[in-house]
């Protein structure tokens, strides 16, 4: 079994509310107890709806946020603590490319500054050699050399989008963060964006963390998925397996709700209901479990843990319905 | 490529030029603020006399569009018979460097402050923040006068004062320009690319305040030159023989019913400066609000 | 499907143009389609394709700043829109006989005023309330038709007060509240998470079969627009590429932009493999090519193509689009 290039365990972050100078008063559990693993080559996907916590994650691995408690390591490296050439070094191989592509570019800067800042900032190239190198990464993601003496302004969403790959590419890192790469852009170009990803993939050995919503882009573009409910991670496995046979009831439901272009698909009913509860006070025991229809009373007082539905494949969901099933 | 999207200018005077269209040129505020610089620059060259000469022969002569005045002293003489164009013009000098050293000053070091509160936040913000609450709390002329009591009136003096009164302004809102920058994405991306606080400093947050500390520069002016005037009138400030506008209101106190001319005209010179200054800092931060970016 | 004899809206040669600096852009340039009652239209397309201003233009709402109906009509039971002035516009056709849910829900609400307030405020502008009902009484029977629990509880509350879902139903119990017989609903779920939005469809598709509105859903997502609409309409560039039943916009697709738009997205359930992408850019719309507007991207491009726009002929009946491909109407 290969090493796993990123390794999450207990992941947590809770954020303050009414902090500043005195005692905080409560705290948005936007993360609890994350774990999971990244391996080289994969592309994994954390999917779930506002409040999940999937973009607290993603923050956290890039070392944008710090998380309350939990470990990451990046090949077996502490990325939390570490000093500032370990966190440099880690940057030099984990870079990101983030949805708005109208703010994620400077707006003063021309293109080869942009393209070139993860290079200046590891103090790597100057000049001439500079300067080619922007070339070449301008023209793995589609764009011409000429682009390289204008501003952001001057170019539409897909191809900003590209720019920010294009950076994210300069240091020829070994993971990229991506975290909804194409919702914000039209669907016509979508495409385009999506298929860039994949051939330079392929090219440069990338691994990529995908944070998305779109269930349907998930199981096209991802070899393994994570499935988040508000904060916790409630299934994980192969794509396949789990859009085959989604084990935890929100999985379910959230496949079930994906809107598809076939006018004569229904939605079933009653797979889910209300609305997804606030962060500040979750609920107790199972975080789904008021709206899960299946709902069994020790759902509301325990935590469910992780059970397998099929041994032999690494495909687990926290439901207590599984270890009913399964006979622990 | 690129269907052509529409030129948006960039940098500072591209800005200038490419959005003059849209707003128009201030010509009448920008002329009047042009006067008082070149004012300032050439004044010994065009002032049709010594600001300083005496004459007591030539006392109190009114403008020269009055009865009993000549074109000799166009705006009249003061009690002492010096020409009171001659002084307006010198006291253009005054103003402007006072101006520009106290603006320079308190901006460089509000700005500064600002943006290390802003971009730290949590303690350093606290307090930094109180400071300057503590600060605008104290009247600006009592302050003036604690520390001019302090250092000897003369023109560094009163840099010195405009420079300690007004940092807290820049620092507030640059403080709040920070605030929501540092949360854009591209400086996120920056960190992530590994950049350090200097260098996010320099390249992401500078630039982009650079805009608003413009403006809030030019549209201190004004203030900066009655805040002068106010501290020479109080006789805190510049001191014979220098020449200020302030000085020559203070001078002229007690002639005002005698010969208006030389306590009115200072006055006209002062707010005509400080009206222009004004006008033209509105109109940078119109040409430079990002909502004017499109139609 | 053919449209029913008198149909609610018909559509005729619209066009709305917005005057800028640097031109004029003909952001709808051309656009005919009928809607019957009780019908939903869905109008798809991406952003630039003159959707939302089509909708604009039928709520007389244009931005002040250079936009204008500049030919066509507009007809919603007989009477043509166009013609009509903008206060008697706002008297009896906005809000009461045509309305609109949009986007974003955080904004669509006045965070100062309570919610009773805001969904009170139809009845009131148009004198409305219902007979025998006071106007409290109105408001809750709105609210619970969009099933939002406990009512007469939640009048009092503030937006900020709801969650997402909730505020876009409040929305809604505004947009139906004096029963209008046209509402356009403009991308009203692309906010919300996608088990809300079965929620929301349901309770529009619900809506429509108790009143018999018509609805004009405005959606750049294909599956949403797959779920309740009745008929699609494919916008691009300005003008309607393609108009049909919805069965046959999604099985049958006629034209390129349609077809090439089906085979960019992901499905679900489909194996994993390349997606089609289509090259290029929209195209201009100050200054828009004489020919088809989609042939600089189109893989079915023709010489004639480039030369001048195709007529909308018909593919099946009730099925038109607009492509030099389809053989001629006989």
């Amino acid at each position: 079994m290969t090493a796993a290039l990123l390794e999450i365990r207990g992941l947590t972050k809770h954020f303050p509310v009414a902090g500043g100078l005195f005692a905080a008063k409560g705290a948005v559990r936007a993360v609890e107890d994350v774990s999971f693993d990244l391996f080289p080559g994969d592309t994994f996907a954390l999917v779930g709806e506002s409040g999940c916590g999937k973009t607290t994650i993603a923050k956290m691995i890039l070392g944008l946020e710090r998380p309350t408690a939990g470990s990451i390591r990046f090949k077996g490296v502490d990325i939390v603590n570490a000093g500032r050439t370990a966190m440099l070094d880690y940057r030099s191989q984990a870079q990101a490319v983030f949805q708005d592509p109208y703010a994620s570019l400077n707006p003063r800067l021309k293109v080869k500054t942009i393209i070139a800042e993860p290079i200046l900032a590891h103090r790597q190239e100057r000049g001439d050699v500079l300067g080619r190198k922007v070339a070449e990464l301008l023209d793995t993601v589609g764009l011409p050399a000429s682009a390289a003496e204008l501003y952001p302004h001057e170019f539409s969403g897909g191809q900003r989008q590209r720019i920010a790959i294009a950076r994210a590419l300069a240091l020829q890192p070994r993971m990229i963060v991506l975290d909804e790469p194409i919702s914000a852009l039209d669907v016509s170009i979508r495409a385009q964006i999506l298929n860039l990803l994949a051939d330079i993939q392929e090219e440069f050995a990338l691994t990529y963390l995908v944070i998305a919503h779109d269930l349907a882009l998930v199981e096209h573009f991802s070899s393994r998925v994570g499935v988040m409910y508000l904060g916790g991670m409630v299934e994980y496995g192969p794509t396949e397996a789990v859009y085959a046979n989604p084990a935890h009831p929100y999985t379910q439901a959230l496949l079930a709700s994906v809107p598809r272009p076939d006018p004569d698909h229904q939605p079933p009913e009653g797979m889910i209901s209300g609305e997804i509860a606030s962060a500040l006070a979750p609920p107790p025991g199972c975080k789904f479990n008021p709206r899960c229809p299946r709902a069994l009373p020790i759902c509301a007082s325990a935590v469910p843990t992780r059970v397998s539905p099929r041994a032999g494949v690494s495909h687990w969901a926290s439901c207590h319905l599984l270890s009913q099933n399964t006979n622990t | 490529m690129a269907e052509a999207s529409p030129r948006l200018p960039r940098g500072f005077l591209a800005g200038l030029r490419g959005r003059v269209g849209a707003t128009g040129l201030p010509w009448v505020s920008g002329t009047m603020l042009l006067l008082v610089v070149v004012a300032a620059l050439f004044g010994e060259a065009i002032a049709p006399h010594d600001p300083n000469g005496f004459n007591l022969a030539a006392a109190f002569k009114p403008p020269a569009w009055q009865e009993g005045g000549s074109l000799a002293y166009l705006l009249g003489t003061d009690n002492l018979g010096r020409d009171v164009l001659s002084r307006i013009i010198a006291g253009a000098r005054v103003s402007l460097i006072v101006a520009a050293y106290a603006i320079v000053f308190s901006g460089v070091i509000g700005a500064l402050i600002g943006m290390i509160s802003g971009y730290f936040g949590g303690r350093v913000d606290a307090v930094i923040m109180r400071l300057v609450d503590i600060q605008m709390s104290i009247p600006s002329l009592a302050l003036a006068l604690m520390i001019a009591a302090v250092l000897s009136p003369s023109l560094s003096t009163v840099v010195i004062v405009i420079a300690i009164t007004y940092w807290t302004w820049y620092a507030r809102i640059v403080r709040g320009e920070i605030l929501s920058l540092k949360e854009r994405d591209y400086v996120a991306l920056a960190k992530v690319a590994g950049c350090g606080t200097a260098t996010i400093f320099h390249r992401h947050l500078l630039p982009n305040v650079m805009n608003t500390l413009l403006v809030l520069a030019t549209l201190q002016v004004g203030q900066v030159i009655i805040f002068e005037a106010s501290l020479s009138f109080l006789g805190l400030g510049i001191q014979s023989p220098e020449v200020s506008w302030g000085l020559m209101l203070a001078d002229a106190r007690n002639y005002i019913t005698k010969a208006w001319w030389t306590i009115t005209l200072p006055g006209v010179a002062i707010m005509l400066t400080c009206l222009s200054s004004n006008l033209v800092g509105d109109w940078l931060r119109d040409t430079f609000d990002p909502k004017r970016r499109q139609l | 499907m053919t449209a029913a004899p008198t149909p609610l809206l018909k559509i005729e040669n619209l066009q709305a143009h917005i005057k800028l600096r640097r031109g004029t852009v003909r952001a709808v340039d051309g656009v005919d389609f009928e809607i019957a009652p009780g019908e939903t239209l869905g109008l798809v397309g991406e952003s630039g394709s003159g959707k939302t201003m089509t909708s604009l233009s039928i709520l007389r709402l244009l931005p002040r700043a250079g936009g204008h109906i500049a030919g066509g009509k507009i007809e919603l039971d007989g009477t043509d829109l166009t013609r009509v002035t903008d206060a008697v516009m706002a008297r009896d056709w906005r809000g009461s006989r045509i309305s609109m849910v949009s986007q974003d829900p955080l904004t669509s609400l006045n965070p100062v005023f309570t919610v009773g307030d805001q969904v009170g405020a139809p009845f009131r502008y148009h004198d409305m309330i219902p007979a025998g009902k006071s106007l409290r009484e109105a408001i809750v029977a709105v609210l619970d038709r969009v099933r939002i629990p406990s009512p007469a509880k939640r009048l009092d509350d503030y937006p900020h007060q709801f969650s997402g879902g909730m505020r876009q139903r409040v929305v809604s119990a505004m947009a139906i509240a004096c029963a209008p017989r046209l509402l356009i609903a403009d991308e009203p779920t692309s906010n919300l998470d996608v088990t809300i939005q079965v929620q929301m469809m349901r309770l529009f598709r619900d809506l429509q079969a108790e009143t018999g509105m018509g609805i004009i859903l405005i959606t750049h997502d294909l599956g949403v627009a797959a779920g309740i609409c009745h008929r699609v309409a494919v916008m691009y560039a300005g003008r309607i590429v393609e108009i049909g039943d919805v069965r046959r916009i999604y099985r049958q697709p006629a034209h390129p932009y349609t077809r090439a738009l089906l085979d960019s997205i992901p499905h679900l359930g489909q194996k994993r493999r390349r997606l089609y992408a289509i090259g290029g850019q929209p195209p201009s719309l100050i200054d828009p090519p004489p020919g088809c507007r989609f042939a600089a991207r189109c893989p079915n491009r023709m010489a004639i193509c480039d030369q001048s726009y195709p007529p909308s002929r018909t593919v099946a009946p009730g099925h038109r689009a607009s492509c030099w491909l389809i053989e001629a109407d006989t």
